[in-house]
């Protein structure tokens, strides 16, 4: 049986090797991280599991506020190290072998490590305290088990100056992009035989896909003999769907990210009326909360029943469990066994409860109900007139909160480039209490992705007019499920006409060389892949991340679908970073 | 997942490396450690600069560890041999060989707890000694507490669970017994007058006794359980609450990295905390100092209309 895409998987199984040394390293042990791969690291093991496997300190290699003296008890200690192969990294190993702390060290990279690297670190391995080196490709994030991210930040302005002369600037980014777009490849031990294709408008998509086709002809660590399903690799950019990112949300992951901040599955909600202190920082994984993994791309009407249901459960067993009805030592004992269960769930359903209750109040205090509607309807419909008008209402409107306004009037931009006012649509956003440099984003975001810059196919201009009609008469006709769903990214336009075998090659090339020829002189672009690893330089959204995972559901067994991308925004993120790509 | 190991080709160039080195004539004082991943850490010897740490040199924390450890697997090879005794004393309705079964059993149960206690003792020793250290040590010593501490809590979970499982058992056979018909009389006969016959007084008698050191029985495995109870209560403060944030790795090490010193009083001041049963209180203030890592992290930004604090 083929196994899934799954990156949660695939970190988890290289972090429990390196955890016990991949079988050598027995006994209390250290693990040595760095920035990004303390992040991995947390997302998938608990303190407690880590703990679990004798590992009793995790510290950070480029932590120099570390003591430096070798203590006695530290010098008993083994050290497991999993950091990425770069140059700071390898710097820092060899000055800590040169004055060793630890009796061990068994180093892990997160990516392929470059013979001169290696030669380094073996020429400062005087006291030869290293037992091995390995490549283990855990080098990315995985949110969720179908979406991976590098946690990279400021990859708009990367993309605009890849091809230009501005490029060199952004390189290091660029690196990390290409070396984790390898290691998805490699922890999923994924070829990708039906080729890899990218997004024809972006020159940075472009030579992200030839430089990840070069590294695999280089290299056979990415030739798997047992080659399983057909698997495409495509490469797009953030540019191509600018509206997603700016849209209000309302599945469970997507609106905590989109209102709060949801950053390695923390959200702080300190700040926010009526937490206690327990709650001030709170943690939505879905590995470690049942819960969450049944709930996260529920919608808001839904979730709020089930909090309800959980909640009612919960009382339920604690009314079973009333102290003061112990009054037999069984009864007693019971309660005992039961506490530490109890106590955690306690923390499970205040922590749901507390943020459906923030939400809840972000979405009166802001007025997102009606806020979104309109958004829908700019990101979904053509209807100039009604259109102008709610939207010079709601720029207006003091109950609509001005980062708002500012969504709405980019949102109108975007969609009436060429036809809409928008000096007065500039203006009101002014009156309306939009700063002037934020006003400036409209112009930035055109530059970014208006119609010049991006690909086609946003506002469904390549859909044939007939395909057009029949579209907006079924709409019509079976009524739109929910006015807040209606919106469908880009991406799953892409995504199902890849599934038809309809991509055409002309906004979606092949990689020269990158897929096998179809038998009978098919063309590449009719060959129907089993699985699609997606890659968006410039990042994802959980909107995405949501319409994959329910793709996915729908399809299992059939086709399946990976979402990778430099980070996860949401409108704030996505904002600063279009205000970078000005600089 | 792929992988590959460097392994063979990393000593290849050390030993090349050493080779240039030596014969550059630079002295080479170094001498290669015990390699193999020896998983024994008392044993290894270390030379460092000339300087000779044999396994005496180990910190005594580092002994009381590994006998914390020896203490747990031999709790749990008696609970095997206490659930084979329950097993069999269920078993048997009758006979002599009962009270010399209850005795076994009463004896190892006391020892469990016993060493229940001891390993609690030690392991609150190992968190002090850790603690005056300061620094890593504080550190290690505090995760080390709470990983023994949470494999001592699950064994005493289980323990009490046996336990009860055994005394409501033992209760079920108790008022078996008094239905049952074991002493040959029928109690419930119709037998003739208002008193009692000589042989029935007897049997009342026979029962009354039975009852009681059912009882007795019963009363000290009740008292068993509730001293594991008030130890499990003390162990509850040195495990981490599964799901909270203090569960998170990158949270941990946000805590040692920036304030080791005043993380170990802050840890001790929220087992004090938790000792007023007030479950998981958060480390406010470790949240509000800023947190450079934190920056790191890259966050996506909060909306601007949450107050983010000072």
């Amino acid at each position: 049986m083929d196994e899934e895409l799954n990156g949660i998987e695939a970190i988890r199984g290289y972090i429990d090797r390196v955890v016990n040394g991949d079988g050598k390293c027995r006994g209390m042990k250290v693990l040595l991280l760095d920035a990004s791969t303390t992040q991995m690291v947390s997302c998938v093991y608990s303190q407690t599991e880590i703990l679990a496997n004798e590992v009793y300190l995790v510290a950070r290699l480029d932590d120099t506020k570390q003591q430096q003296e070798i203590s006695q008890s530290q010098s008993l200690l083994k050290a497991v190290c999993f950091v990425r192969p770069t140059e700071a990294s390898v710097g820092l190993l060899s000055k800590e072998l040169q004055s060793p702390r630890f009796a061990e060290y068994h180093i892990f990279f997160t990516g392929i490590l470059t013979s001169g690297l290696l030669r380094l670190l073996a020429e400062d391995d005087t006291l030869e305290r290293v037992q091995q080196v390995q490549e283990f490709y855990g080098d990315f994030v995985p949110i969720n088990e179908d979406l991976l991210s590098m946690q990279c930040r400021n990859t708009l302005a990367m993309s605009v100056a890849a091809g230009t002369s501005w490029a060199p600037q952004h390189a290091p980014l660029y690196e990390r992009n290409v070396k984790g777009l390898q290691a998805i490849l490699l922890a999923l031990k994924r070829q990708p035989v039906v080729g890899i294709r990218f997004a024809k408008h972006s020159a940075c998509a472009e030579e992200l896909a030839r430089d990840v086709h070069d590294a695999i002809e280089a290299d056979d660590i990415f030739h798997f003999r047992k080659k399983r399903r057909g698997t495409l690799l495509l490469v797009l950019d953030r540019r191509d769907d600018p509206v997603t990112p700016l849209l209000s949300q309302w599945t469970y992951q997507a609106m905590v990210h989109e209102l709060l901040g949801l950053n390695n599955h923390r959200v702080v909600l300190k700040g926010a009326p009526n937490i206690s202190e327990d709650l001030e920082e709170v943690v939505l994984s879905s590995s470690q909360d049942a819960f969450f993994a049944a709930n996260r791309h529920k919608n808001f009407g839904d979730l709020g029943e089930n909090i309800q249901e959980l909640l009612q459960n919960y009382q339920k067993q604690t009314a079973q469990h009333n102290t003061s009805n112990l009054n037999t030592i069984e009864a007693m004992q019971a309660f005992m066994d039961k506490f530490p269960e109890l106590r955690s769930q306690s923390h499970n359903v205040s922590k749901h409860v507390a943020i459906m209750g923030e939400l809840a109040r972000l979405v009166d205090f802001c007025s997102l109900m009606d806020v979104s509607q309109f958004e829908q309807e700019l990101a979904c419909k053509d209807d100039h007139t009604p259109h102008w008008r709610e939207l010079m209402e709601k720029l207006e409107s003091p109950n609509v909160k001005i980062p708002d306004k500012l969504r709405l009037g980019l949102l109108y931009a975007l969609r009436y480039e060429t036809s809409g006012n928008l000096h007065m649509v500039k203006q009101a956003m002014k009156k309306g209490g939009v700063p002037p440099d934020m006003v400036n984003l409209v112009n930035v975001m055109l530059r970014y992705a208006g119609t010049k810059s991006r690909g086609p196919g946003l506002y469904g201009e390549d859909h044939g007019a007939l395909a057009k009609m029949t579209k907006s008469f079924m709409t019509s006709v079976q009524g739109v499920q929910n006015v807040y769903s209606q919106h469908v990214p880009l991406l799953m336009d892409t995504i199902q006409a890849i599934i038809k075998g309809k991509l055409k090659s002309d906004t979606h090339p092949f990689v020269a060389g990158s897929y096998a020829k179809p038998p009978n002189g098919a063309p590449p672009e009719s060959v129907i892949p089993n699985e699609i690893i997606v890659y968006m330089v410039g990042g994802v959204t959980y909107e995405e991340g949501t319409k994959v995972s329910e793709f996915n559901q729908l399809n299992r067994g059939k086709i399946q679908v990976i979402l990778g991308g430099s980070t996860v925004h949401n409108s704030t993120s996505f904002l600063e970073e279009l205000k970078m790509t000005a600089l | 997942m792929a992988s590959r190991d460097l392994t063979a080709s990393f000593f290849k160039r050390r030993a090349s490396s050493r080779r240039r080195k030596g014969a550059n004539g630079t002295p080479s004082n170094d001498r290669p450690l015990m390699a193999g991943g020896s998983d024994d850490g008392h044993s290894l010897m270390m030379m460092e600069d000339g300087i000779q740490m044999t396994s005496l040199n180990k910190p005594s924390w580092v002994g009381e560890v590994d006998s914390v450890k020896d203490t747990l697997a031999e709790i749990q090879r008696r609970m095997d041999r206490l659930q084979s005794l329950h097993a069999s004393r269920v078993g048997s309705v009758f006979g002599k060989d009962l009270d010399d079964m209850e005795g076994r059993i009463e004896v190892l149960t006391r020892d469990i707890t016993d060493q229940f206690r001891q390993a609690e003792r030690v392991l609150q020793k190992v968190g002090a000694a850790t603690r005056r250290a300061g620094g890593e040590e504080a550190a290690i010593g505090a995760n080390v507490q709470r990983s023994l501490a949470k494999q001592l809590q699950e064994l005493s979970v289980s323990f009490r669970g046996s336990q009860r499982k055994y005394l409501a058992e033992v209760q079920v056979q108790k008022n078996g017994d008094l239905g049952d018909s074991k002493f040959g009389i029928d109690l419930t006969s119709d037998g003739g007058g208002d008193f009692f016959t000589t042989q029935q007084v007897q049997v009342v008698d026979d029962l009354q006794e039975a009852i009681q050191s059912r009882d007795q029985e019963i009363s000290k495995i009740a008292q068993s359980i509730e001293e594991l109870g008030t130890i499990f209560k003390e162990l509850a403060v040195l495990v981490i609450d599964q799901g909270t944030i203090l569960d998170r790795i990158d949270y941990n090490m946000e805590a040692v990295v920036e304030h080791t010193k005043t993380g170990i009083t802050q840890l001790e001041r929220a087992e004090k905390h938790q000792r007023n049963a007030r479950p998981m209180k958060c480390i406010v203030s470790l949240l509000i100092w800023p947190n450079p890592n934190r920056k790191q992290n890259q966050q996506a930004g909060r909306p601007p209309y949450i107050q983010s604090p000072p």
